[in-house]
């Protein structure tokens, strides 16, 4: 192709600089001017890495890391792998990614698919506290970094509902990007739902069934242990943490009927911002803790609504459909993603704020509970099909679902959090 | 501090006309007005009491279950439909004559709908079920309320069928004297 024909030369340039550029964040390769183009990039299988220990095949992972940052796409070399250099570009590549083990430490870099020269590369010994799985990742975010100047999200974790295989009881869990390292957030056996990250991603707000009744608890991450915030009689739920850190958002019943309140962490104060006879649900902080979107159904069926935190400047934000619920904030504050009952079933959708214009990011429902990238590229949903629920991401550019989850067990209610 | 509003619309009776907040009297479905006491300021700064997680409720003794028998709603509403409300009396009935009885109403969604919205619409199931027995005259504090939204489905099944059944109140009750 002419266009990499013409692209090679800069970057046998740009081979001089490519260690500052790791580490300076000038990307190898300018995306801005690529449109929406992603970078076509050779993942071979690595075969110095056992599956045993990394877990599943390291091709796999940093295809999968790659794949989902959005500015890649990894061409795969199928059934026969390339037994040269020179195949890498036949498939399609534009640059190769090039991992192997040399003792313990894990050697990564990238080439370029048309001169073999080095853009990128790196050493990722072990002794840090970090397992091999988790050097891929690092491998991949760095890559990313590196070629397009942008952070990688491979190393991100994410927590929702899980059910295991053999069923029971929904309890909160966190993982990996990839779908792997799930980890019970409690041990407890009782039903746990809605769980969301705080802010600074240190602490996770959920709804358990403990006490034989719904209540919130905070969840501290590094210490391990846990307070319940809402205790109150009837429905204690959908918990989430302002920006601040000061206060939680959430739904109580405690007056008779599902309405938005806030709780002062430190003092107890708690306001209730809603009063009417209708269902409110799902308050979420924006961004910048000015204004709370949430549910109510005032008008007829369930729709999104804005607020500020004292209740007042109450406008409604989408205005077709008789089922919009699920309301998440962009990490820029401009547009909310949330789940439609449409024709074809559940998706997602994302509304622009300034514009109201409304676009569909899914098209296969079952698409619920959406949630956004700490960088606002990509949406994580999950999705319920034959029998199954696994989380998916969806790129906004590219529109692609990639499978998060491998259906062991049921996977729901995603959050993303929003530091790696 | 509180002001009379007069809410009005189809859309809006059609989901919200068993609230009463106002009156003793036995409501009303068919209206398209509601009237509910509410404050009319927001924010409103309150103190709820923690509540009473002590009462230990059963599944009622065989003899009881007939009457106190789930009962049934239309997807994405909480209003008390004309086939449950014989059964409410039913169990209001049996209620008054067992007023040392305490009674947890459950709300239940089907599976339909995202989990967060479902909590909600459970509560209200629930919230609507124990509003229609004290507006029969039992006492409002006999009764406790908890939502399940869609997480504690009869029929596990993706069908109009399973769906008609998931979406329930329920009843369990401490009966000291049973």
């Amino acid at each position: 192709m002419s266009a990499r024909a013409g692209r090679v030369p800069v970057l046998a340039l740009l081979l001089v600089t490519f260690a500052a550029a790791a580490f300076a964040q000038e990307p190898i390769i300018d995306v801005s001017k690529r449109a929406d183009r992603r970078i076509a990039i050779g993942v071979g299988r690595f075969e110095t890495l056992t599956t045993e220990e990394v877990g599943s095949p390291a091709g796999d992972v940093v295809a999968f890391d790659l794949e989902v940052s959005g500015w890649f796409e990894p061409k795969r070399p199928g059934m026969l792998p390339p037994r040269a250099f020179e195949d890498w570009a036949r498939l399609g590549a534009e640059v190769v990614a090039e991992v192997r083990q040399e003792g313990g430490t894990l050697v990564g870099a990238v080439r370029d698919a048309g001169t073999g020269d080095v853009l990128f590369r790196r050493e990722y010994p072990s002794g840090r506290g970090e397992s091999l799985r988790q050097r891929l990742h690092r491998y991949a975010d760095d890559v990313v970094l590196a070629l397009t100047g942008e952070p990688g999200i491979a190393r991100s974790r994410l927590t929702c509902e899980w059910v295991p295989p053999e069923g029971g009881d929904k309890r909160v869990v966190t993982l990996d990007l990839d779908g792997f390292n799930v980890r019970e957030l409690t041990g407890e056996r009782a039903l746990e739902v809605g769980p969301r990250f705080a802010p600074n991603g240190k602490s996770i707000v959920y709804t358990s069934f403990s006490s034989g009744f719904p209540d919130v608890y905070v969840h501290d991450l590094v210490l391990g242990t846990r307070d319940r915030v809402a205790h109150y009689e009837g429905l204690n739920a959908d918990g989430d943490i302002s920006p601040d850190g000061r206060r939680i958002a959430l739904v109580l019943s405690t007056d008779g009927n599902p309405e938005i309140y806030t709780k002062d962490l430190t003092t107890g104060r708690i306001l209730r911002l809603t009063a009417n006879p209708a269902t409110e649900s799902s308050p979420v902080w924006s961004p910048d803790g000015r204004r709370l979107a949430f549910v109510s159904d005032r008008t007829g069926g369930p729709q999104i609504w804005v607020m500020n935190p004292e209740g007042h400047d109450v406008e409604r934000v989408t205005l077709r459909g008789t089922y919009n619920t699920a309301p998440d904030w962009s990490p820029d504050g401009t547009r909310i993603a949330y789940c439609a009952l449409r024709s074809d079933g559940f998706q997602v959708q994302v509304v622009d704020l300034a514009t109201r214009e409304v676009t569909t990011v899914t098209d296969l429902g079952g698409c619920e509970d959406p949630c956004w990238a700490p960088d606002g590229r990509s949406i994580l949903y999950s999705r319920k099909a034959g029998g199954r629920t696994d989380l998916y991401v969806t790129n906004l550019t590219e529109r692609r679902a990639l499978r998060v989850t491998r259906g062991d067990g049921r996977y729901s209610t995603p959050d993303w959090s929003p530091v790696p | 501090m509180s002001a009379r509003f007069v809410w009005k619309g189809a859309a809006i009776a059609a989901t919200l006309a068993v609230f009463v907040g106002c009156g003793g009297s036995a409501p009303e479905p068919e209206t398209d007005v509601v009237e509910v006491d509410m404050p009319e300021e927001v924010p409103v700064e309150v103190t709820p009491p923690a509540r009473d997680d002590t009462v230990k409720y059963v599944d009622p003794n065989v003899e009881y279950r007939e009457t106190l028998q789930a009962i049934h709603f239309e997807f994405n509403k909480y209003r008390i439909t004309s086939e449950a409300k014989p059964k409410l009396e039913a169990i209001g009935a049996l209620l008054k004559d067992h007023p040392d009885w305490k009674v947890l109403v459950e709300g239940h969604c089907d599976e339909r709908g995202t989990n967060e919205y479902n909590l909600a619409l459970g509560e209200q199931r629930a919230q609507s079920t124990k509003r229609y027995l004290v507006s029969l005259g039992v006492r409002e504090s006999r009764f406790q309320t908890v939502s399940y939204g869609e997480e504690r489905p009869i029929d596990p099944r993706s069908n109009e069928q399973a769906w008609a059944k998931n979406r329930r109140a329920e009843f369990r009750v401490e009966a000291p004297g049973s």
